[in-house]
């Protein structure tokens, strides 16, 4: 470092060597990186909007909603609102089974908020600037609520999907499940990441 | 609804015994991965086997943002870690348009869409809601912003003019530095490592629950970083020592309410070398020293949501920086007050509107290289916005109007309207286009300080020996705000969930630019002969365009191996102008970003990073096109365990970024960015 000679010397042929230099590192890991040369690891190939429709499809199954009088074959109305959610994945849940009950897709619009017979409730990320107001023309209605909004179980949603270290993890406001006179089985809340109103 | 194939109550009254995850996965079978049929996939995965499935990040991104118009880029948390960075400037590399060169080992010079240099003065910078843009120089003092990086959620970077939602100041862009809520870091975290130049760091962070239905954290870091060389291989004294520490509190008050304590303190000691400005002493040689500085912020949020589906936050702060470096020393304590409330009157507007009032006061003592006239002040700014949202077309066309009106105790009233069309034909797909207008208003140091900016000699005629001028700058009371008139346009499109892009074109038009104009010599004779070159703060005559495209792309090649990278261009049109600093030449017309990210078994990661900067121009800033690479190998053992190396800089001993630009008199030799290496352990328990 005390040289100056040497770092004059150094300097005049740095840019050219530098480059040089560059191009062989470059092309060093590109070599290193081949395919074939690494053995894959086993890939999950479901995307984040298929694993979110997923969990909304187990929730199905696992909530419990206030018996009055609907007949135990009834079907259970998936009510969707916002732009395309969830890249159309729930769509593929049109008239699939739960026990010997049917799902059955109903589309809503916030422009006409009428949510009366919603058994499960589907919020886009579209909704995002106005979410609350979906959730109280809700009010105490017996609909499960979900969303992958931020902080929409802690904001009063029922169930919150939720990105944690590239993982979709799941939030659950028990007040708001509770007001709706729902019921989740508690091996269910156990595994949330969060449970907020406990 | 009694019929499912595991009634709940059944499940409830047989299996509670169980361990959770077994319980969730016998309602299942176990072939579901197998199932190439994502419909029957869906159907299939158990909620204990979705919650241990990893989904790429790419397609998160992007539709986190398909709602924006504006030309915003995310920098998660994952983001962070990968790319290896151990303070904020340097994550700030990983977004697209915005210029970070790295003065020395503690200083950056950061700016998005020109203008750079160390106290680049148009862009704002936030923390947790806290500005930390200061409002002494106009710019940040990047080596006092830090928090243990780990607790940090995302960077939220926004190019282009933010100034209804952020005010003044927000010309270029916002810079939104978001750490995570508090019951995302529960339990305990460690970091230790060391390096050559990253000599070396600890951090440690509690979080546990409150009483309540809340929950807390505490953190404590400190780190010590080596000085750099210069370009003749000389250690500079530029070294950086930090200590700082800090809590956050979240808590529940009911389900409607919500509120958030949080603060730090710190002490950081930057070495600094201090050189000739003035031709009396004790100026006239170059010395080093450590500028002391250590400060405090203490920051409550109220959240709430009403009963007609509105919210509202109520946040104040304090904050308080204390600095002592030989040429200036301030003490300045922030007040700061901002409402916002959210409403949505009916179904196709979403209205906000807010106010803010802040109270600074700077007390500084300073030398025969900086004064201010007064040395102490207390001032006062206050704002108020409103922003409608209209949806023209359900889900397919939304038009944003807003306007903040802001008045300050430096420079005029400033209206800043900005106006944003929305155009989402379908879900993947967005086309965004934007006018707006925004301010920057003048700094204390710009109205009210005379800083010596260097000493030389001259040879005036019919004198025949050099006389010494002293080259000031001099405070301008009468500047107006710097003003820009800013058109955006941008497509995001999510073309496949692996792939997606993000392009953006800008075109700003800046109007009354404060810049130092050369002013007329004047002469004194006593008690010795001194001539003054003044240069003199002014708001620019001649009007200044810059025009840019950003790109970014990210490509997730395959579940283990993913592309991202970012282009951007920016072209100044200023012509040389001899009596007005070289703004154009301040940045590089190409910059580029590629990462490669791979996942070479479950628990080992290896990430590259090249980045190519072009060349600087500017007449005090001639710096090479230069190329660098970074490279992050991890291994986690365990989970919650990571075992890390990194390598910066990989391509040259060392090469320049940017030359101090503090003072006209620049040192002959500047300082490098070395090759460095460095280990980590980071541990979650």
């Amino acid at each position: 470092m005390t040289h100056p000679g040497k770092r004059k010397g150094f300097q005049i042929h740095s840019p050219t060597k530098r480059r040089r230099r560059a191009a062989f590192m470059v092309l060093a890991f590109g070599l290193a990186w081949l395919p074939g040369t690494w053995q894959l690891p086993v890939a999950d190939s479901l995307s984040e909007a298929q694993v979110k429709a997923a969990y909304l499809y187990n929730f199905a199954k696992f909530v419990e909603w206030p018996a009055e009088g609907e007949p135990d074959n009834s079907d259970i109305s998936l009510c969707l609102i916002g732009n395309n959610p969830l890249e159309g994945f729930l769509e593929t849940l049109n008239g699939r089974n739960i026990g010997e009950r049917r799902l059955r897709l109903v589309r809503h619009n916030y422009a006409n908020l009428s949510l009366s017979g919603c058994h499960l409730l589907y919020i886009g990320l579209s909704e995002q600037a106005h979410f609350l107001v979906i959730l109280n023309a809700l009010g105490n209605a017996p609909t499960l609520t979900l969303s992958d909004i931020e902080n929409f179980a802690e904001k009063g949603g029922g169930i919150g999907l939720v990105v944690r270290d590239n993982k979709v993890v799941f939030e659950v406001n028990l007040e708001t499940i509770r007001k709706a006179g729902l019921h989740l089985p508690g091996q269910l809340l156990n595994i949330a990441t969060h449970v907020y109103g406990r | 609804m009694r019929h499912y194939p595991i009634r709940p109550k059944q499940l409830k009254s047989t299996l509670s015994l169980l361990l959770v995850p077994t319980a969730l996965t016998l309602a299942l079978p176990e072939s579901a991965k197998a199932a190439d049929d994502a419909a029957s996939a869906i159907e299939e995965l158990s909620i204990s086997e979705l919650m241990q499935m990893e989904v790429s990040s790419a397609s998160r991104k992007s539709q986190s943002l398909s709602n924006t118009a504006a030309a915003a880029f995310i920098i998660s948390q994952d983001d962070i870690r990968r790319a290896g960075v151990t303070s904020i400037p340097e994550a700030l590399r990983l977004a697209p348009g915005i210029e970070v060169a790295q003065i020395n080992a503690s200083s950056w010079a950061i700016t998005s869409r020109g203008f750079n240099g160390r106290y680049a003065n148009k862009l704002l910078v936030l923390m947790d809601g806290r500005t930390v843009y200061t409002p002494l120089f106009s710019g940040v003092f990047w080596n006092l912003q830090d928090t243990l990086l780990e607790d940090i959620e995302r960077i939220e970077v926004i190019r282009g003019p933010g100034a209804v939602m952020w005010g003044a100041n927000a010309v270029n862009g916002v810079i939104n530095i978001i750490t995570k809520k508090t019951k995302d870091t529960q339990g305990n975290l460690f970091v230790a490592g060391g390096g050559n130049q990253e000599q070396g760091f600890v951090g440690y962070r509690h979080g546990g629950r409150t009483g309540g239905d809340g929950s807390y954290r505490v953190y404590a870091k400190a780190f010590e970083r080596e000085a750099f060389l210069n370009s003749q291989g000389e250690r500079q004294h530029d070294d950086w020592r930090s200590v700082q520490g800090g809590f956050r509190i979240d808590e529940r008050l009911s389900g409607n309410h919500r509120f958030t304590v949080q603060g730090d303190v710190y002490r950081k000691k930057v070495g600094n070398t201090v050189q000739p400005s003035t031709v009396s002493a004790p100026f006239n040689t170059a010395f080093s020293v450590d500028d002391l500085a250590d400060g405090a912020n203490l920051i409550s949020r109220w959240e709430g949501n009403l009963g007609d589906g509105s919210e509202f936050i109520l946040q104040g702060y304090y904050d308080r920086v204390n600095f002592t470096a030989p040429a200036l020393s301030d003490s300045q304590d922030i007040f700061d007050i901002d409402f916002q409330h959210r409403l949505h009157p009916n179904p196709s507007h979403d209205l906000m509107w807010g106010i803010n009032y802040r109270y600074i006061h700077s007390a500084t003592v300073g030398s025969s290289s900086i004064t201010f006239t007064p040395d102490s002040l207390g001032y006062q700014q206050g704002g108020a916005f409103v922003q409608d949202d209209i949806t023209l077309i359900d889900h397919t066309l939304r038009l944003t109007l807003g306007s903040k009106i802001e008045e300050s105790h430096f420079g005029n009233t400033q209206v800043q309207p900005n106006a944003r069309l929305l155009w989402t034909p379908n879900s993947s797909h967005s086309v965004w286009a934007s006018v707006s207008r925004a301010a920057r208003i003048p700094s204390r140091g710009e109205a009210q300080s005379g800083i010596a900016l260097g000493a030389t000699s001259a040879t005036i005629a019919p004198i025949p020996f050099p006389l010494p001028v002293q080259i000031m700058a001099q405070a301008n009371p009468d500047l107006k705000a710097e003003k820009v008139f800013s058109a955006e346009v941008g497509y995001r499109a999510q073309w496949s969930n692996r792939f997606s892009t993000d392009v953006t074109a800008f075109s700003n038009h800046y109007t009354d630019l404060i810049m130092l104009n050369r002013g007329t010599p004047s002469v004194q004779t006593v008690p010795s002969i001194l001539v003054t070159q003044p240069m003199l703060w002014t708001n620019l005559s001649r009007e200044i365009t810059t025009r840019g495209i950003e790109l970014s792309a990210d490509w997730n090649v395959l579940d283990w191996m993913r592309f991202s990278g970012n282009y951007s261009h920016l072209k100044i049109e200023s012509p040389l102008d001899p009596n007005n600093p070289d703004t154009a030449g301040l940045s590089p017309r190409h910059r580029g970003l590629l990462r490669w990210q791979i996942d070479m078994t479950g628990n080992t990661h290896l990430d590259m990073t090249m980045r190519h900067v072009g060349r600087l121009s500017a007449s005090n800033q001639s710096v090479a096109a230069y190329t660098t690479f970074d490279a992050r190998f991890a291994y986690e053992p365990i989970a919650g365990m990571e075992w890390s190396v990194v390598a910066q800089n990989l391509f040259a001993p060392q090469h320049l970024e940017f030359r101090d630009s503090a003072a006209v008199s620049l040192t002959d030799f500047a300082t490098e960015i070395p090759r460095s290496i460095y280990g980590k352990f980071s541990w979650n328990f």
